[in-house]
């Protein structure tokens, strides 16, 4: 079954489960150099140059009110302002990163802007942390060489044909209706062959070729993983956007963006995601426009955890 | 019902027929053009009629348990889904008749 | 069978009844926009689920008179101000769209069955 392909492929998708699977809380430096309003530049230049660090926040009672890059520092260092206030140097519109976000949506956050780092904030709105592009690299290459030792270790191990277990990515791609629905028919193979009931492959069925055809329809682009065990299925979309701006609205029966020729496909009619939400026994959705769009359903298979439908 | 029976009636073309496809027994009828409608229905739709002549439609049916579809419109049916419906163990037929008439002609079979 | 035939029959509630009564020459049952523009006849009454807002304007230029929503699925205010103004009668039914055709089809040939 095409076995000799597999490694690179499952490879980069190891990376990519492993930015959509890590939060952004996991891998930003939580130590965090931050000055009040204050401090001086030359306070600032201090704390960057004793830590060997590019940019510096400013806060005011946890909350975050500005930044200043070593651009604005560089600025204020050559028009002899280095005694002025940090408020009269700082950038004032800070693009933040909320620490329960997955890795994936500050990957989207740096791309999209060309800041080398972004303070990450907790629920509260207070400054947690601070994320580089360092902090991405260490982390993936602290995850993967944690999996090649797993792998390494696992290698002996012959693998049961009957096991319930599955992990399995399915990547999709804009508009590429031909293909969306592949993940769906293969998993509902593996669940029927492994004697589950009909109205319960049924609805792992649905959720999955939901969230296919929503990737398909309405994201640029993302991918569709499976988690299987003996007690339940779950399903996790992550996309790299657009990213819903009303997530409520979203799951709202009848509430739709698509255009015509995605109707003109026999969707968009705003059923897709309440229809998820509907079969599945858990639902989570986590969305930042610009960022993307991650979703979690979870279907129970042990009959006295299940939903009475 | 019979499969053939309504095959009969709508004039319509076998495209793909699992062995023992004349026997079907149809009982239900689902009748829609958008995949989430079927997909959000709570019953085993026995038989698909659909003027969405795409994979999906094959996809669907699959899902919801439909042991056949019936493509309306007189609408080209694709080599994909052909496999899909071998794929996926279903009947694949298609009409001349629109969605409307099929709907007529199939309801004045099972109301006679 | 007028429109406002439609409107006295129990599986039908009429959400957008500004419209002038007329006569309904046939039916058709359709979700694609492309196919109701093709091939809805001028009078006919057209049963759907596409609750949008294009599906009044593709009506429109097809000469639908009425607009059936099946599976009484949710109609947004847009809908209905379009329908309005557009004086296309808006029904919504609990009844699927297979059960719908034949139930219209019945009454358009004058043999209200059971």
């Amino acid at each position: 079954m095409g076995e000799e392909q597999k490694t690179p492929l499952q490879s980069s998708l190891r990376v990519q489960e492993l930015i959509y699977g890590l939060k952004i809380s996991e891998v930003m430096t939580k130590k965090v150099f931050a000055v009040s309003r204050n401090c001086t530049m030359r306070d600032v230049q201090q704390i960057m140059k004793n830590n060997g660090i590019t940019g510096v926040p400013v806060v005011d009672s946890k909350r975050v009110v500005g930044f200043v890059s070593m651009n604005d520092l560089m600025n204020a260092l050559e028009q002899g302002d280095m005694g002025d206030g940090v408020t009269s140097h700082m950038s004032g519109e800070v693009q933040t990163l909320a620490e329960e976000m997955p890795l994936s949506f500050a990957i989207s956050a740096f791309n999209k802007f060309s800041f080398r780092s972004f303070p990450v904030v907790n629920k509260k709105n207070e400054l947690a942390g601070i994320l580089t592009f360092r902090n991405i690299n260490l982390a993936l290459i602290r995850e993967l060489s944690r999996q090649l030792r797993e792998m390494e270790n696992q290698h002996s191990a012959v693998p049961e044909t009957e096991s319930m277990d599955l992990v399995k990515v399915y990547q999709l791609h804009r508009y590429d209706f031909e293909n969306g629905g592949k993940a769906s028919s293969e998993i509902k193979k593996f669940l029927k062959a492994r004697g589950f009931h009909a109205k319960l492959v049924r609805r792992v069925a649905v959720a999955s070729y939901e969230l296919e055809i929503n990737l398909v329809a309405h994201s640029i682009g993302g991918m569709l993983s499976f988690d299987i065990n003996a007690d339940r299925v779950k399903i996790s979309s992550h996309d790299r956007g657009p990213g819903i701006a009303d997530v409520e609205q979203a799951l709202t029966e009848g509430y739709s963006t698509a255009n015509e020729w995605i109707r003109s496909q026999g969707f968009g009619a705003g059923m897709g995601l309440p229809n998820v939400k509907r079969v599945s026994d858990e639902f989570a959705i986590q969305s930042a426009v610009g960022m993307g769009t991650m979703i979690r359903a979870v279907i129970n298979l042990k009959p006295e955890k299940q939903n009475e439908d | 019902m019979n499969l053939n029976r309504i095959a009969d009636m709508l004039e319509a073309e076998l495209v793909h027929g699992p062995a023992g496809w004349e026997q079907i027994n149809i009982e239900t009828v689902f009748a829609s053009d958008l995949m989430s409608d079927v997909l959000m229905s709570e019953r085993d739709e026995m038989l698909l009629i659909t003027s969405l002549s795409t994979e999906q439609s094959i996809r669907s049916a699959g899902i919801v348990g439909s042991e056949a579809v019936i493509i309306a419109n007189k609408k080209t049916v694709t080599e994909g889904m052909i496999e899909l419906a071998k794929d996926q163990d279903v009947a694949l037929l298609c009409t001349k008749f629109p969605k409307y008439e099929s709907c007529i002609r199939i309801g004045r079979l099972m109301g006679a | 069978m007028k429109i406002s035939d439609i409107q006295s029959l129990d599986q039908f509630t009429c959400v957008q009844s500004e419209y002038a009564d007329a006569e309904v020459s046939s039916g058709y049952t359709s979700d694609l926009l492309s196919d109701v523009m093709a091939h809805a006849d001028e009078g006919s009454v057209l049963i759907t689920i596409q609750a949008h807002k294009n599906t009044v304007a593709v009506s429109s230029l097809a000469g639908v008179v009425a607009i059936i929503i099946c599976n009484n699925r949710p109609i947004a205010d847009d809908v209905l101000e379009a329908a309005a103004s557009e004086g296309i009668a808006i029904f919504q039914t609990a009844e699927n769209q297979f059960q719908t055709s034949s139930l219209i089809a019945q009454h358009l040939a004058g043999c209200p069955a059971a």
